[in-house]
């Protein structure tokens, strides 16, 4: 609900909005939440990817949100393709339990938030606006994951300009996340504003996806998606 | 570091040492019970007969070179049974190897060993046939003769008496001075072969080297000395031992610096060489310019007396007593090469060449040393033994808890994967029946279903996250819990108040009591929302003043203990003791407060 938000309602067009679930109640559930959103528009809710993968070739999306395991493939395939077609457009993954393993799976292809899928429908709006506005949900479960996934990679042969290089204050956050501390907590310690530590948590979600981004790049020129 | 003791020892061991050293100087062996004839006429070449009496050393004056010299020993045999009882002739000590005639006969003289070469001095013993004995004056004649050289004659009193009188001085003299040659000769062959094979096994012990070094050289000194077989002319041999002797004298420098572990002068043994070699060769050209001979013993004394002063210095500043034991032999030897120059010089002839002595002393000062040595080897060994067992034991224990580590990993890694499986198994299958229930519900208007079908699966959720607990994880736990409920309170519109970073850490966490923890928890939150109207909730992690881990969660809702609570406050009980820990519900003015006490080392049991 930052200005930004309010800018884009009061300028623009609503957020086109796609869907992808397969579980049919929960697919209609999920769907009549987002189209009594005001802000937005449910351009499709689709139960298959491949029929996922039309509309997005066919028509803009400004928000996708998307079941991982799917009939026909996984919903990865969609965020790269949407991430490749319209790089400014955002993606969310729905899971059940939101793991720690599917999450990170979903940001290293360019999602940047995740939501529960039994999530009240307050609480699945605010979260589409919290994301929207700028800021992205992380646990402590997945920011240890990540931690340990980066300490990991500092002993494997990267070039020193890699784009998914840390800054020592995300490193920090991410630390201090992965250690269980709140946002008010880590704003206090790193004397730094509440509101800039899901900015922070943005960025370094944005760093991760980047390699893997170029890679959905190269792919969708090859299948011929995006001119050569 | 020495102990009064050691010293008081140390210093009565050097009084007996060096008592030891002057012995031969202070004890005289018996002389023979028998007729003694201590007055002779000595002829010198050609010159005319003088008196003299026994013993007696040739005049020192004499020059060098070939000469010879005579002595005539008379005695009376007044009867028969006289006769009868003089059978052998003793001479103690001879030099120059004297031919004997009686009465113009001339006698077998029993000549000791094959080694008695003419300069040696040696006791004369013969057999005086009786035939040739007279009633009345009897003349003996012994002639000695030197072909070269600086020594000069000498001859003891002679005795005359019975094989009981006679032999058993012959043998205990025959046996202090041939045997002893043959002895210390043997004793140094032995000792140099023992330290040649130390030093070829070890050579970085290069003490080993000088030792053996040493005894070779010693073994030719006293090989040139006694001259066996006559190998060298008489006036050689002399030569060839002052050269071979001031050899041995560097190298027992030599030896010495190696045994106080200092470098000697560089390239000795090359330069000892050398210099035995001039003597030689400048003792050769004048064999007759006896100033030469002397200047080479003094510079051989120099060597000696620079290698007593290294071990005397080495000795002080250590107290080690292979040391003292080398200086004091060293030290000996230098001394009896002074009395023995003495001797053959004619200033003070005692008769015999004493030199030999003190090298049975270094004999056994070196027998010493090397079964020290070999003892302490066997003591640095068991040493070492003892350390390496206990080191492998270490090493052992190590492994032990290597593998310890190794099990706890593995079976860190086993329960991932389950876990892993689980969730998979809980996500694909009943995760997503049960948001479909909700969905259905929802859409339905059954809030009683979707209300059960919720609770459902936040108790599954609780399972999942309690399944993925390492040790020391409760932080990571509690930071799932606050990121649970702080939507369901967002929604609620309750208030969250969260401070958990002053909690102490708390290990050995078991998915048991991670389930526990969460459901205590979550029970605590229910009850604030169901029970009192609360509209702020503040969760409080510290340390409590006994030390253990303490979370308080307070709300200001009612403030009194519902009676419907009793079945879920005796379940938060029972969960908290399952964690060797205690709930306590007490009122606050406003609100209640839930105090929970964990140990911060959670008991092994409970899964």
């Amino acid at each position: 609900m930052s200005g930004e938000t309010e800018e884009r309602t009061e300028n623009k067009t609503r957020w086109r909005v796609l869907l992808i679930e397969d579980d049919e109640p929960v697919c209609q559930r999920l769907a009549r939440i987002l189209e009594g959103w005001e802000q937005g528009r449910l351009i499709a809710a689709c139960g298959m990817l491949s029929e996922a993968k039309r509309v997005i070739d066919r028509e803009p999306i400004d928000l996708l949100i998307t079941d991982l395991r799917l009939p026909d493939g996984n919903g990865i395939e969609a965020i790269q393709r949407l991430k490749a077609i319209s790089p400014d457009a955002e993606a969310m993954v729905i899971s059940v339990l939101a793991d720690e393993r599917t999450v990170l799976d979903a940001i290293e292809a360019g999602a940047a938030g995740y939501l529960h899928k039994d999530a009240y429908a307050i609480d699945l709006l605010k979260a589409v606006k919290d994301l929207l506005a700028g800021h992205s949900p992380i646990s402590s479960r997945i920011a240890r994951l990540l931690v340990r996934r980066l300490a990991g990679q500092e002993t494997t042969d990267r070039p020193p300009d890699a784009p998914s290089d840390l800054t020592a204050r995300e490193m920090d956050i991410l630390n201090h996340i992965a250690r269980g501390l709140t946002y008010e907590e880590i704003a206090n310690l790193l004397e730094i504003s509440r509101h800039t530590v899901p900015v922070h948590i943005r960025n370094i979600y944005r760093k991760l996806s980047v390699n893997n981004r170029s890679q959905a790049v190269y792919e969708a020129r090859e299948r011929g998606i995006l001119p050569r | 570091m020495a102990t009064g003791a050691q010293i008081i020892g140390r210093r009565a061991g050097l009084v007996g040492l060096f008592l030891l050293a002057i012995l031969p100087l202070i004890v005289h062996l018996p002389k023979p019970d028998a007729l003694a004839i201590d007055q002779a006429s000595f002829a010198l070449d050609d010159s005319r007969p003088e008196r003299v009496s026994l013993p007696h050393s040739w005049p020192r004056d004499i020059s060098a070179g070939r000469h010879e010299g005579e002595y005539r020993l008379t005695f009376t045999l007044r009867d028969e049974e006289e006769r009868d009882r003089t059978q052998f002739l003793l001479i103690p000590m001879t030099r120059l190897s004297p031919r004997l005639r009686l009465n113009g006969q001339d006698l077998f003289v029993m000549r000791t060993h094959f080694w008695a070469a003419p300069l040696v001095e040696m006791p004369l013993l013969a057999r005086l046939p009786i035939n040739d004995l007279k009633l009345g004056t009897n003349i003996l004649t012994l002639r000695m003769a030197r072909a070269g050289g600086f020594r000069i004659g000498y001859l003891a009193p002679a005795y005359l008496g019975t094989a009981a009188q006679i032999l058993p001085d012959y043998r205990l003299r025959s046996f202090l001075v041939d045997l002893q040659r043959v002895g210390v000769l043997a004793v140094y062959g032995l000792l140099t072969i023992a330290f040649g094979g130390i030093w070829l096994a070890r050579r970085r012990d290069t003490v080993y080297g000088w030792y053996c070094l040493m005894g070779t050289s010693l073994v030719l000194t006293n090989l040139s000395s006694i001259n066996p077989f006559n190998l060298l002319r008489e006036g050689i041999s002399s030569i060839v031992v002052i050269g071979v002797g001031s050899f041995s004298s560097m190298i027992i420098f030599g030896l010495a610096c190696a045994m106080v572990g200092r470098r000697g002068p560089r390239r000795l043994i090359a330069f000892a060489f050398l210099w035995s070699a001039v003597i030689v060769a400048a003792l050769m050209a004048y064999p007759h310019f006896r100033p030469l001979g002397v200047a080479f013993v003094l510079v051989s004394v120099c060597w000696l007396a620079a290698a007593a002063i290294t071990l005397g210095r080495a000795f002080r500043a250590t107290g080690n007593m292979e040391h003292a034991l080398v200086m004091m032999a060293i030290m000996s030897m230098i001394g009896y090469v002074f009395i023995d120059a003495a001797s053959i010089s004619g200033v003070y002839d005692r008769g015999v060449i004493l030199l030999l002595y003190p090298q049975i002393f270094l004999v056994a000062a070196l027998a010493v040393i090397l079964f020290r040595r070999l003892t302490q080897s066997l003591d640095t060994l068991d040493t070492a033994n003892e350390t390496l067992r206990f080191r492998l034991d270490e090493q052992q224990d190590e492994l032990a808890r290597a593998h310890a580590h190794e099990t706890v990993l593995s079976a860190n890694i086993a329960r991932e994967q389950e876990r892993q499986r689980l969730t998979r198994d809980l996500h694909d299958g009943l995760s997503g029946h049960i948001v479909s229930i909700i969905a259905l519900a929802e859409s339905a208007d059954e809030p009683d279903i979707e209300k059960t079908a919720r609770e459902a699966l936040d108790d599954l959720r609780l399972v999942i996250q309690s399944l993925d607990i390492g040790n020391e994880d409760i932080p990571v736990l509690l930071a799932y819990f606050r990121e649970r409920v702080t939507v369901q309170l967002r929604r609620l519109d309750i208030g969250l108040d969260w401070k958990m970073d002053r909690l102490p850490a708390i290990t050995g966490v078991t998915p048991g009591h991670a389930l526990a923890l969460l459901r205590i928890l979550q029970e605590a939150v229910t009850n604030a929302v169901k029970h009192g109207p609360a509209r702020r909730i503040v969760f409080r992690g510290e340390k409590a003043q006994d030390g253990s881990a303490r979370i308080t969660i307070e709300n200001d809702g009612r403030n009194v203990i519902p009676k419907a609570n009793g079945q879920g406050l005796s379940n938060m009980r029972q969960r908290a003791a399952s964690m060797g820990g205690e709930v306590m519900l007490e009122p606050l003015p406003t609100g209640m407060r839930l105090t929970l006490d964990l140990p911060v080392s959670l008991p092994a049991s409970g899964t």
